[in-house]
């Protein structure tokens, strides 16, 4: 009896391994371990057998039954794993198609730099202030100590309306505006579009700047160097070198353009930085006192620091942009590559 | 301004190279642009005289034969004022010019040229769009270096606006001298002992108006002779740019660099009645200035005359009836100081600004009027052999006394942060020329030299200079404490962040346009720039869309398709003359083979539901658009009007040559701005659940989809809860409709009773034939 049980698991498990489909697995389950396989009988048998024998082939026959059900498993995964593979292989698709759907648009690199400027002053903690392209002489010029006739207004070529009224030809009217309607402590810093009557490779009539204005009590020229050091540390990285040297502007005293180590050349003097070495970006300084006087600021007791830069120089260097005409003529070649 | 190294080292001991002391001189606030060495790089390049002239084709060149000493060569120029007799520098073939750039043969429309005619830069001097004409006595052939200077090195230094007192050599050398912490020699070009006279000056002078001229000198040289200057004093010229006269104008022009005065010599026989006046112009007068031109004069030009008419618009310009020629015997110079506004304004209604005129806009040394007019004398006797009359005039209103500043300790720790001792900075300050009048261990009284009138008043400027002369980096940067007394809302700057996230989210390219644009952009009332550029930058922009039409049609010109763009900007409306209020608008095109007006309108309820719920549309008549292909949006309970959106009408395009449908829309930003101040309120999810029903018709051709959804919502009541075209194919539609009770559950029998009764409706109202 032990022996017809060894010899059918040996059938069943050769069976087994002949096997070549998951139906050929399927019908030796049923010859062996179906409801009327040959397993399945002799242990319907079982009961017919002698007490004192039932131990021994009841035993026998369970052995026998995980075996063969433990192989069965084995092999039917095997061939569903195989399936499953199979079935995947013939699905294989061309996965270097073009995805469906709107492609996304882009940002005006002119706007991408701006929001990044901003940004970095917005998480210093300034605020956002804004003014009108049409301005009057007054907080164009006179407010910001620049009398009629005085001779650095040559600095601004500017572009008139009418004998008062003009384009604003810097975004500086807004630290008046702001100033004018808003007390002391203030950090504001202004984007915005300016217009001088100049146009070339690096000049462009219509432009953008962004001002920053600062004003407390105990505001330094040490502060100045601070903070704008640490904005051109975000804008070109940490490694580059800073350096502040004397300016003028009617606006401020003592006045400071500020140039960062050239980010083509590393210093060692290129086309970009005409040989220098330094590339100049910002203009600043302390606000001037007659500045503070024309808004009611008592300039004993207020001290500040301006700035302005140009964004279209910051995002000309950034992307290596050598005609700032490029900004403004929008060809699609062009806006795709930001 | 031109300062040559060499010169510079008459009046301080250098003992640093060129580019050392730039640098220093750059942190110091004036920067060297450039360090020029004359000749640096120049070979073969050989004085030429041109023989004959002819114009090139139609073109902007002319064909010139050229002696060259030993042969006649070809070359053709761009510079049209080239002519016969002219000597030239001529860079034959296989000569270097500046930037080490060599010449080789070419030719233009088949013209050939042997060679190439150097204008002043391209011979490593100053930047000029004409050929350099140089000095008769050059011998034809010569080593063109001969004739440009000792080929010394010159530091290009951007003197700031403020810095008038740094327009001269002088001026410069005390800057070095300071920076160096070294003591300034004063010594001049070099002039023996020149013979005077004992016999007065036979001139009167009256100053008409002692406003504008506060101080007018003037000196006579008799027995002159007049004739080329010496070398030494041609190369020095020559270094700064400037063309060597003779040996007067030369030396008004020399003192000019040198000393920052301009000066005047007249012939002073051509001087009628003896008489100068210095007075305003007569209404309708006119002169012919030294370069030639018939000036107009207008009121409050301030002149300087002989009995009989003006001989020189005062500090700007000689005038060609009182010029020095090569048979003045009587010289007779002027030394003055003019009032800046009025020198301003004359220069630029003028139109002409020279070496003079920037020195006295931005003021000039009150002692140096007397000193300059010493050294000019002495010097042209000594050139010209002339004799110095002893006498001099000088009419002035009272002297002009340096200026005493207080300086506070406590001050220049508040404005930069150090701790910088009083004994210190005036020690410092010391070596700007400031001289300590007293001082305590808090404050100081500081006079400032009479040269820095001009920008030096305040406490302020004082310690302006402190900084200065420290150098910068001498400042520790430190970070403010940024305290506000409010945040202040950036509704617009939001506002502009997510409006340029959705329309790049749908496929839109963003572009930057000009707001000046051509008057055939703008509205006829646009405002308009008095003195533009261009015509096409003259007037204000009073629409975005017009800008983006330009756009497009660059791009499509250029075989660029699929355009879809947008811009945020501001457009100027007119209002009284000159002024415009400022609108901030978003604007855009779609312009692509499949475009059509729901594909626009999908973008724009992507736009405006971001911020609204509130909205509808109405049609509208605008003839920037097809009129059936168009609409107006409304905004919030008082349906405002946001914008128009559409087809453009054919008319619009066809200007641009754009042949294809586009479609564009224009929004004011301020009404979405608003629209989305208003607060939203939260509504409890429902409780029940609802039924759903799709119902498919035939809709004949003039049944708005829009008429088929009210009638749905009027029959069905308050328990439709949602109704949406959710297929459409040729004139079949297909809606969804869900049917919610808020505090019960539906039953089928009662939706299936008002979903026949929609049915019904629609059918017997729109006529449209449901699909069963």
């Amino acid at each position: 009896m032990v022996e017809r049980i060894k010899t059918l698991e040996i059938e069943a498990l050769a069976a087994l391994n002949r096997a070549k489909t998951l139906a050929d697995v399927d019908s030796v389950q049923v010859r062996y371990l179906g409801r009327s396989g040959l397993l399945t009988e002799l242990i319907k048998n079982l009961k017919n057998l002698p007490p004192e024998e039932k131990p021994n082939f009841g035993k026998v026959l369970n052995e026998t039954k995980v075996k063969l059900e433990a192989a069965v498993k084995e092999k039917k995964q095997l061939f569903q794993e195989r399936n499953t593979e199979q079935k995947l292989k013939a699905e294989i698709i061309d996965i270097t198609l073009p995805g469906e759907g709107v492609k996304r648009g882009k940002l005006h690199p002119i706007t991408s730099t701006m929001e990044e400027l901003v940004g970095i002053f917005s998480r210093m903690g300034f605020s956002i202030a804004e003014g009108p392209d049409i301005e009057t002489d007054y907080y164009n010029f006179e407010a910001l100590n620049i009398p009629k006739f005085h001779p650095s207004r040559d600095m601004w070529s500017t572009l008139w309306i009418t004998e008062d009224t003009l384009l604003r030809t810097h975004t500086s009217p807004v630290q008046i505006r702001v100033m004018e309607k808003k007390k002391p402590p203030l950090a504001v810093i202004a984007p915005g579009r300016v217009y001088r009557r100049d146009a070339d490779v690096t000049h462009s009539t219509v432009f953008h700047q962004l001002e920053g204005l600062l004003v407390d009590t105990d505001v330094t020229f040490g502060d100045l160097k601070g903070t704008l050091t640490a904005f051109l540390h975000a804008v070109f990285g940490k490694d580059k070198k800073v350096r502040f040297r004397p300016s003028y502007f009617p606006f401020t005293e003592p006045s400071a353009e500020v140039d960062v180590e050239c980010v083509m050349c590393g210093g060692s003097g290129c086309r970009v930085c005409s040989g220098t070495g330094w590339l100049e970006i910002l203009g600043s300084g302390m606000v001037d006192p007659n500045v503070f006087k024309h808004v009611n600021y008592d300039p004993e007791k207020y001290t500040g620091f301006a700035f302005g830069l140009g964004v279209e120089r910051i995002a000309m260097l950034k992307y290596g942009i050598d005609d700032i005409r490029l900004f403004f003529e929008n060809d699609l070649r062009f806006l795709r590559q930001f | 301004m031109k300062i040559p190294f060499e010169w510079l080292k008459d009046f301080v001991d250098i003992k640093l190279r060129p580019e050392e002391l730039a640098e220093k001189l750059t942190l110091a606030g004036l920067e060297v642009g450039a360090i020029e060495y004359h000749g640096k790089d120049i070979e073969g390049v050989v004085v030429g005289k041109v023989k004959t002239t002819e114009k090139l084709a139609s073109d902007h060149h002319l064909i010139c034969q050229i002696d060259i000493g030993k042969k006649l060569i070809q070359v053709i120029t761009d510079d049209l004022t080239v002519q016969a007799g002219d000597r030239v520098p001529v860079a034959p073939e296989g000569a270097t010019i500046s930037g080490g750039i060599t010449v080789t043969k070419t030719a233009l429309h088949g013209v050939e040229t042997f060679g190439y005619l150097c204008k002043p830069h391209e011979l490593g001097l100053y930047q000029e769009n004409y050929v350099l004409r140089l000095p008769k006595y050059s011998v034809l052939g010569d080593d063109v270096r001969k004739y440009l200077g000792s080929g010394g090195c010159v530091l290009d230094v951007d003197v700031l606006p403020n810095r008038g007192d740094c327009q001269s050599i002088i001026g410069i050398a005390r800057e070095v001298a300071a920076v160096l912490d070294k003591k300034l020699k004063i010594k001049s070009a070099k002039i023996k002992k020149p013979v005077k006279s004992a016999a007065k000056l036979p001139i009167t002078i009256t100053v008409k108006n002692k406003d504008l001229c506060p101080r007018y000198m003037a000196k006579m040289v008799t027995n002159v002779v007049i004739k080329e200057s010496p070398a030494w004093l041609k190369d020095r010229l020559m270094l700064l740019g400037m063309r060597p006269i003779n040996n007067v104008v030369d030396t008004t022009n020399y003192l000019l660099a040198e000393l920052g005065q301009p000066m005047h010599a007249f012939d002073a026989d051509l001087i009628s009645g003896g008489k100068i006046i210095v007075r305003e112009a007569a209404r309708g007068e006119t002169i012919r200035t030294l370069d030639g031109v018939e000036r107009k004069l207008e009121a409050g030009m301030l002149v300087i005359a002989d009995e009989e008419h003006a001989v020189a618009l005062a500090g700007v310009m000689g005038g060609v009836n009182s010029e020095v020629s090569s048979i003045t015997k009587n010289i007779l110079l002027e030394s003055a100081c003019f009032d800046p506004v009025s020198i301003s304004k004359t220069s630029k209604a003028a139109k002409l600004r020279t070496e003079a005129s920037v020195r006295f806009e931005k003021g000039v040394d009150w002692n140096m009027i007397a000193e300059a007019l010493e050294k000019a004398a002495a010097m042209i006797a000594e050139l010209s052999g002339g004799i110095i009359l002893d006498g001099a005039v000088d009419i002035k209103i009272k002297d002009r006394k340096p200026k005493k500043i207080e300086l506070r300790a406590q001050r220049i720790k508040k404005i930069l942060g150090v701790d910088l001792s009083l004994t210190e900075s005036i020690k410092l300050l010391g070596r700007l020329g400031f001289k300590k009048i007293k001082a305590s261990k808090e404050r100081a009284i500081l006079e400032a030299p009479l040269y820095r009138a001009g920008d030096i008043e305040r406490e302020i400027d004082l310690i302006e200079e402190l900084a200065r002369i420290m150098g910068y980096d001498r400042i520790d940067s430190t970070m403010p404490k940024i305290a506000r007394s409010e945040i202040l809302a950036d509704h617009a700057g939001e506002f502009k962040y997510q409006a340029e996230e959705i329309l790049v989210g749908c496929g839109m390219m963003e572009v930057v346009t000009f707001s000046l644009v051509d008057p055939g952009m703008a509205s006829a009332d646009a405002v308009k720039i008095s003195n533009p550029m261009t015509n096409e930058e003259s007037v204000m922009r009073t629409a975005l869309l017009p800008g983006l039409l330009k756009v497009l049609s660059h791009n499509l010109r250029h075989q660029v398709d699929r355009v879809r763009i947008f811009e945020i900007g501001k457009v100027f409306i007119p209002k009284t003359a000159g002024s415009a209020e400022e609108k901030v608008r978003v604007a855009g095109i779609l312009a692509e083979p499949n475009a059509d007006f729901l594909k626009l309108k999908g973008i724009i309820e992507s736009l405006v539901s971001a911020f609204t719920s509130d909205w509808s549309l109405e049609s509208v008549s605008d003839n920037t658009y097809h009129p059936g292909k168009s609409a107006g949006i409304l905004i919030g309970p008082n349906k405002k009007l946001l914008g128009k959106f559409g087809a453009l009408h054919p008319e619009v395009t066809g200007k641009w040559d754009i042949k294809e449908e586009v479609f564009g829309f224009e929004l004011d930003c301020g009404v979405l701005i608003e629209a989305c101040k208003t607060v939203k309120r939260y509504r409890p999810l429902p409780k029940f659940p609802n039924v759903e029903r799709d119902l498919a018709m035939f809709v004949p051709a003039e049944v708005r989809s829009s008429s088929i959804v009210e009638i749905i919502r009027q029959i069905g009541g308050p328990m439709v809860e949602e109704v949406y075209l959710f297929d459409r194919y040729k004139d079949s539609q297909a809606y969804h409709i869900s049917f919610r009770e808020a505090e019960r559950t539906l039953t089928d029998d009662e939706v299936n009773r008002q979903f026949e009764a929609i049915m019904a409706e629609l059918e017997k109202k729109l006529q449209v034939k449901i699909r069963k």
